[in-house]
């Protein structure tokens, strides 16, 4: 029995501290995050990958957590937006999108920060058309895309 | 003072975020039938799944939930009948989200199914959905204002139209959620997700069998709203329920297909629609018949149907007009309020008409449009008293934005014009009381600290109304912090709906600042020997107006004198709306102390090969009076110019085979930053003499001709009449689209 509660452990490392958890073999990540890991700020929107609010970073690449199962994510690197809170390209999109005005009531904001920090660091300049790819996956339904677009083209 | 740093508006809690300790979870069951009579309910299979503590049918809520006096309707939990797929039948509490989901699984109920009634054009035929609506119908209004018959007899050209408007839905990001917390001493403190704190307040209380006095409800940060979030909910008072027999906290949180059973979206409306031109090109007359398809419940319905009808003319002068307005009930969740409620519809059928009207006429739609629009101070025939109309300036911005334009092969622009209420003047439960209220403090510190009820929803309600009180004291805005969404804290708002936060909540507060601001002057006076009114406030000091160089005092000095004076230094304000009904019965639904204007345009791009639409532009020019906090206002254009976007090509929210279809954001259709056309968005300022340093209203106005607009330019792109929305590919690419749907009055035969 013991051995098999050992198997059952899943251990990654949460904004940069090791963590282990023994997750229900169906769970998933944004469970997990919000349930045993105490991530507030992951936000759970539609539950079907649709929305985004759920995007977090696992080894860098921006994922909706909802459609990650969290037996799936050993030895994985995992970055949610409250652990880029001193993270100074995450507080220039931060401020950048606040200062926009694209930040309205707030729930896509963690999600569209960890995709626009993941996409700076795989594409330092990108332009307007690749900054709204890389946000489809994050609806804002208060509409500030443009805002956004907007305010990230200006970082680039 | 150094800068704050940037904010992390993600760090503050929703209520999904809340816990408390001891908090257990709860799940709802749901009606499986579209219609049918409850034959039994079963919660025994639920008490005895682990980890389940208790569970709730209808037989624990005896008054029946409503938001409008007259026609409370809805079951807290189905008592004897189901009236759509996704109504609420039982609530569980369990230690886990997991077991109480697992508890509502196994909640037994018996069924006895009845014919359901599944589109409103079946209206008549079949089993009533309520005894008391024999004919399915919940209110037939018919109001007519001048000789309407004399004007179409008149007139030089006559036009009709018959126009189907399919439903959509909020959307909001932030499913809807609760927390309540029945506690020892007796009260019952409830965090729920609204725009109406107030008004949940006094529903859950109803509902509850509890004194209003004993409900503390509190919005932590809500995650948008647009309307959907502003009734009394079942998870609100099942939730309150489930904590009473535990006395302990309840956390429910719907999951996205249940928001989708929530619904309160905007009404799908069959609209025949007659328009009389006279010699000189001015609207004669108007004639609609209007159906609504809303739903199984009356929920704010009625509000609906007058208001579909009321602002049929607006915003242009009409000569006469009549409207007939019907709600049907159908075996739908229910429809409500949602952004430019029960305008939005009715505009579409107006604006396409007259772009067609124009066509046939030879005229310009958009120099037409100027022609015809009403102007600052006029009164409608319907008795609505525009106080600043900057109409004609929308238009202008519009005309100057677009003019320039060359269309294509396939592309073409098209133009709409609109106006909206900045508040309803009369409030849904009928008094005479303030419809906003507002304290202001001065704290010791140099702070203001602003109490007003209103609900922030990331509209940036509480930026603005700081802006206001800030302006008024002479301050920057972070002197002023805001407590909100409070009903033990805050005095009585009726909330974040109707547009009317700015006008309303914003008079309130200018009231309180206004009240500080002479506390403030009079002890400084009384200090440095001028007099009051000599004195100003600048940024963190008194200062004597003639001579800001000369002697003053510090800020923090003079509330300090104040304190010293007078004790706490506080200014309350409150707003009613100084407005008459119209003489006539339903003349309470329409009046607004004022009116915000819109003109809109978009460019598309037609393939005829393939139906396809792009939207590549889209103008707005909105008058929103005085714009207090522009960037807010800019947002809300784009969110409008959003939102409108997905209403006119992508979003439906109706029935399939009995059933609401879709229940999920992957297959409903919510723009994404790749269907992002360009935005132009400008502010055109027709100060209000009603509204807080002029201002109006800014959140749901603009989203009223975005449709038409695109509607139209798609019709004149294609070459078709185009008479539904959404559009869809299938039907502009087949000959299929130049049917029009069935008229009202054959749909009720």
């Amino acid at each position: 029995m013991a051995n098999r509660i050992q198997q059952n452990m899943v251990a990654f490392v949460l904004n940069g501290r090791p963590f282990s958890v023994a997750p229900d073999p169906d769970e998933t990540l944004l469970e997990t995050l919000r349930q045993r890991c105490g991530c507030a700020d992951v936000k759970k929107g539609c539950d079907e990958g649709a929305c985004g609010a759920c995007t977090v970073a696992i080894d860098d690449v921006a994922v909706p957590s909802c459609l990650v199962l969290t037996v799936a994510c050993a030895g994985s690197r995992i970055v949610t937006s409250a652990g880029l809170a001193t993270d100074p390209l995450a507080r220039r999109i931060g401020a950048a999108l606040a200062e926009a005005g694209a930040v309205q009531c707030g729930f896509c904001t963690a999600g569209v920060l960890i995709t626009a920090w993941s996409m700076f660091r795989r594409i330092p300049s990108p332009d307007r058309d690749t900054i709204s790819r890389e946000l489809t996956g994050n609806l804002c339904r208060c509409g500030g895309y443009d805002l956004m677009v907007e305010a990230l083209a200006g970082l680039g | 003072m150094s800068s704050p740093p940037p904010p992390w508006p993600w760090t503050d809690p929703y209520v999904a975020d809340l816990s408390l300790p001891g908090m257990v979870f709860a799940a709802m069951a749901r009606s499986t039938h579209a219609h049918a009579a409850l034959r039994s309910i079963d919660l025994a299979p639920a008490l005895a799944t682990p980890g389940v503590l208790a569970a709730v049918d209808g037989r624990a809520f005896p008054l029946m939930g409503g938001v409008i006096h007259s026609s409370r309707d809805e079951p807290v939990l189905a008592v004897d009948r189901v009236r759509y797929v996704g109504e609420p039948l039982a609530a569980v509490a369990a230690v886990s989200p997991e077991a109480a989901k697992a508890g509502a699984a196994s909640v037994a109920a018996a069924f006895d199914p009845l014919p359901p009634v599944l589109t409103m054009r079946s209206v008549g035929l079949d089993v009533p959905l309520h005894e008391e609506h024999p004919d399915n119908v919940l209110r037939d209004v018919a109001l007519e204002f001048g000789p309407v018959d004399e004007s179409f007899a008149s007139a030089r050209a006559v036009f009709a139209g018959t126009y189907h408007y399919g439903a959509s839905t909020h959307a909001a990001l932030e499913p809807h959620g609760v927390v309540a917390w029945w506690r020892p001493e007796g009260r019952l403190w409830v965090w729920t997700s609204t725009q109406c704190p107030h008004l949940v307040q006094h529903g859950v209380a109803r509902l509850m069998g509890l004194e209003p006095s004993a409900v503390r409800v509190i919005t932590p940060r809500v995650g948008g709203g647009f309307g959907g979030k502003s009734e009394v909910f079942s998870h609100e008072v099942v939730a309150a329920r489930l904590s009473m027999l535990l006395g302990r906290p309840v956390r429910l949180i719907l999951s996205r297909e249940e928001v989708f059973y929530t619904h309160r979206g905007r009404h799908e409306a069959l609209i025949d629609l007659r328009l009389a031109v006279g010699a000189h090109d001015e609207i004669l007359g108007l004639d609609a018949d209007i159906i609504l398809n809303g739903g199984a419940y009356a929920g704010m319905g009625l509000v609906t149907t007058y208001y579909a009808g009321q602002f049929l003319g607006i915003p242009y002068r009409v000569g006469a007009f009549r409207f007939r307005s019907r709600r049907v009930f159908t075996n739908a969740p229910p429809a409500g309020p949602k952004r430019g409620h029960g305008s939005v519809q009715i505009r579409f059928a107006v604006e396409r008409l007259l772009d067609r009207a124009a066509l046939s006429l030879g005229l310009n739609p958009l120099a037409w449009r100027m022609s015809l629009a009403l102007k600052s101070d006029e009164t409608t025939l319907n008795g609505l008293k525009i106080g600043s109309s900057g109409f004609t300036r929308c238009l202008e911005e519009i005309a100057r934005m677009t003019a320039p334009l060359q269309c294509g092969e396939g592309e073409a622009i098209g133009v709409a014009g609109s106006a909206y209420i900045s508040g309803a003047a009369f409030p849904i439960i009928p008094n005479r009381l303030p419809h906003s209220q507002a304290i202001l403090r001065a704290d010791r510190s140099g702070l203001f600290v602003l109490t007003v009820g209103v609900a922030e929803i990331g509209q940036g309600a509480l930026e603005t109304l700081r802006t206001l009180v800030a302006q008024t004291l002479g301050q920057p805005t972070d002197r002023v912090l805001a407590v909100a969404g409070d009903t033990d804290a805050c005095p009585v708002d009726l909330g974040s709906y109707s547009s009317r936060v700015t006008l309303m909540a914003g008079n309130a507060v200018i009231a309180a600042a206004a009240a500080v601001r002479r506390q403030l002057l009079e002890a400084a006076g009384d200090r440095l020997a001028v007099a009051p009114e000599s004195l100003d406030l600048v940024p963190n000091r008194v200062v004597v107006r003639e001579d800001p160089g000369g002697k003053g005092m510090s800020l923090t000095r003079a509330i300090a004198r104040a304190e010293e004076r007078i004790g706490t230094v506080i200014g309350s304000g409150s707003y009613a709306p100084a407005v008459e009904p119209g003489p006539y019965p339903g003349g309470a639904l329409g009046p607004s102390p004022a009116f915000s204007f819109t003109a809109a345009a978009a460019k598309v791009r037609f393939d005829p090969d393939l139906g396809a639409v792009e939207v590549t532009d889209i103008w707005i020019a909105h008058d929103c009076g005085r714009a207090v906090n522009l960037a807010r206002v800019n947002a809300q254009l784009h969110g409008c110019a959003l939102m409108g976007l997905g209403e006119a090509l992508m979003e439906q929210a109706g029935l399939h085979r009995g059933i609401m279809d879709p229940v999920g954001m992957l297959d409903y259709g919510v723009p994404t930053a790749r269907d992002l056309p360009r935005i132009h968005a400008v502010v055109v300022s027709a100060a209000d003499p009603a509204g807080p340093l002029g201002a109006k209203e800014a959140g749901e106005g603009p989203l009223l001709p975005v449709v038409p607009a695109i509607a139209n330019a798609v019709a004149r792109a294609a070459g078709l009449d185009i008479c539904a929305i959404p559009l869809s590919s299938e039907d502009l690419v087949r000959p299929s689209a130049r049917e029009t749907p069935l008229s009202g009055e054959a749909a009720l035969r």
